[in-house]
């Protein structure tokens, strides 16, 4: 029997959900300032709108419907599903209001692009977008990356146990240290680092590329944002390709690896435990998968004729399938290469590397390496158990932080999320094919790539494509970034409104 | 901060952190560089 919410439960939620809305108009605030002082007056004007739409209303759900009431399991998923799409909504705001997108629809897309860190973008000129809208973009993906949810929450929250719903509803599972709000902190801080060194990298690089300082030190912010929070957004059109720079492109492949590598494995290594990084699960899934895959590429380039040096190869191929599984989506290619010019192995390979992704607890998009390394374990548990003896106690472990055992629980929830990801890939594909006008390569490559939030494009998505299809790409990416449990939840929380018993 | 180790300054944890993000990143370059070299060695 289900239980229809009450009145204190939408309380709740709501009074969550003007935090999240209090958080990302002060993330807004920023790009407002900095379009003042560039003298940006149309941008200026746009993000004054969309941070007062979102601190008004913001601090009026906070005042009206404060509560102290715990959070249970079910409203921390409602929560954060709401979050993630309202929070979209909002950040499309300044955006339409901008000028630089067709319809509300496109703006939509934009802001849940960069939320998501997926970073495909159906701006109009890209190439001559004021200073502040770059920057609003680039920030949307860090605030997506490190979780708006999170983001929010360390800086409003009293702490404690309710948090933890909060934090494992968008769809991390890991507690590095003891309290959720100090794990959270710890992400910030190893965010920060990296900002600081990241873009440090990127501007003496950009100098030796030929960059004047200001304009080295404004795409240096843009591509850290952009790298290591694995999203993809680029200034430029032409992404990386605009750079011409082997050690634009080294920098970027570190800060997008680092991305992707999860934040309980940036703790070891900052507590100088290396081992435990060698011997996890998602490092030795990486290590297999990619390699295999780039061995797929490599192949495949060669065998088309597409490259045929080493330099070629590592530049081109290997940083496109870094860019892929760390989900991050900048290209070194235009994105019509993939179609006429790399053949057919290489885009497969790149495909299967998109939709497997990063590391869980990163921020990283796609299946997840944990998932894929579990699935290969539970075959082989399966395997083993059919052919030892019926009285054999058939027991396999792994590492994941800590030495763990496979359990059919466990084995079942990788399962189920793989098998979602995979079905969502095929819908969105055939939803791209009803149109008429892109072949099955073109649509599951971008299905695929929008899917696992990854950005890598093969030229479907732009500022003209269908809009029915823009809008499938919206609720895909949405329901890849949260893994799908917490939009089910929401839905389900839905029903429950509609068709649940009262309570008594 | 990082609780792992308490007495030690965070900027060393974080120069150890980084550094070995940097030390793993290379060996992935390696890696990836070598298998571009075998693959035209091979097929080009």
């Amino acid at each position: 029997m289900i239980l229809r919410p009450g009145a204190d439960d939408i309380r709740l939620i709501a009074f969550y959900l003007g935090k999240v809305l209090l958080g990302l108009g002060i993330v807004i605030l920023l790009p407002a300032a900095v379009a003042l002082l560039a003298q940006e007056w149309n941008a200026a004007s746009a993000f004054v709108i969309g941070a007062s739409l979102c601190i008004i209303i913001g601090s009026l759900s906070d005042a009206r419907f404060r509560t102290r009431r715990a959070l249970t399991w079910a409203h921390g998923m409602v929560i954060v599903a709401l979050a993630w799409l309202i929070g979209a909504v909002f950040a499309a705001i300044p955006m339409y209001l901008s000028g630089r997108f067709s319809d509300p629809l496109a703006a939509l897309f934009e802001g849940m692009s960069g939320l998501t860190t997926t970073g495909m973008s159906v701006i109009h000129d890209l190439d001559h977008t004021p200073l502040s809208e770059d920057l609003y973009r680039h920030l949307l993906q860090f605030a997506g990356g490190q979780g708006i949810v999170i983001v929010v929450l360390s800086l409003f929250a009293a702490g404690g146990a309710r948090i933890a719903t909060l934090y494992v509803s968008e769809a991390r599972d890991e507690r590095i240290l003891p309290n959720f709000i100090r794990t959270s902190r710890f992400i910030f801080m190893v965010a920060g680092t990296f900002l600081v060194l990241g873009t440090s990298a990127l501007f003496v690089a950009l100098l030796g590329a030929g960059f004047a300082p200001a304009r080295a030190l404004y795409h240096a912010i843009n591509l850290f944002f952009a790298s290591f929070d694995t999203g993809g957004f680029s200034v430029m059109q032409s992404s990386i390709v605009y750079y011409h720079s082997l050690s634009v492109e080294l920098v970027v492949m570190v800060l997008m690896l680092a991305g992707t590598l999860s934040f309980g494995l940036h703790f070891a290594l900052w507590n100088g435990d290396p081992r435990s990084v060698l011997k996890h699960l998602e490092t030795r899934t990486f290590a297999v998968t990619s390699t295999l895959f780039f061995i797929a590429v490599s192949f495949g380039l060669l065998r088309a004729g597409t490259y045929d040096s080493t330099e070629a190869l590592f530049r081109k191929g290997f940083f496109t399938l870094v860019s892929a599984v760390s989900s991050t989506g900048h290209q070194v290619n235009v994105g019509d290469t993939y179609l006429t010019d790399w053949g057919v192995l290489a885009p497969a390979a790149i495909v299967g590397a998109m939709a497997i992704g990063g590391m869980a607890s990163s921020t990283a998009g796609g299946i997840k390496l944990i998932r894929i390394g579990i699935a290969f374990k539970t075959l082989v548990h399966d395997i083993k158990r059919i052919l030892l003896p019926e009285s054999a106690l058939v027991v396999t472990t792994y590492h994941a932080g800590k030495r763990h055992t496979l359990r059919d629980d466990t084995a079942r929830a990788a399962t189920t999320i793989l098998l979602l990801f995979v079905v969502t890939h095929l819908l969105g594909a055939i939803v791209g094919l009803l149109y008429g006008q892109y072949d099955i390569t073109q649509t599951l490559f971008e299905s695929v790539s929008v899917g696992s939030n990854i950005g890598v494009s093969i030229g479907v998505v732009s500022p003209e494509m269908p809009r029915g299809l823009m809008a499938t790409y919206i609720v895909m990416m949405w329901l890849g970034r949260l893994e799908y449990v917490a939009v089910f939840a929401l839905i389900g929380y839905l029903f429950s409104l509609a068709r649940g018993k009262a309570r008594a | 901060m990082t609780d792992g180790r308490r007495d030690e300054p965070w900027v060393r944890q974080a120069a150890r952190g980084v550094g070995s993000v940097v030390l793993l990143a290379a060996g992935v370059f390696v890696v990836g560089a070598a298998i571009a070299a075998l693959a035209v060695l091979a097929l080009g």
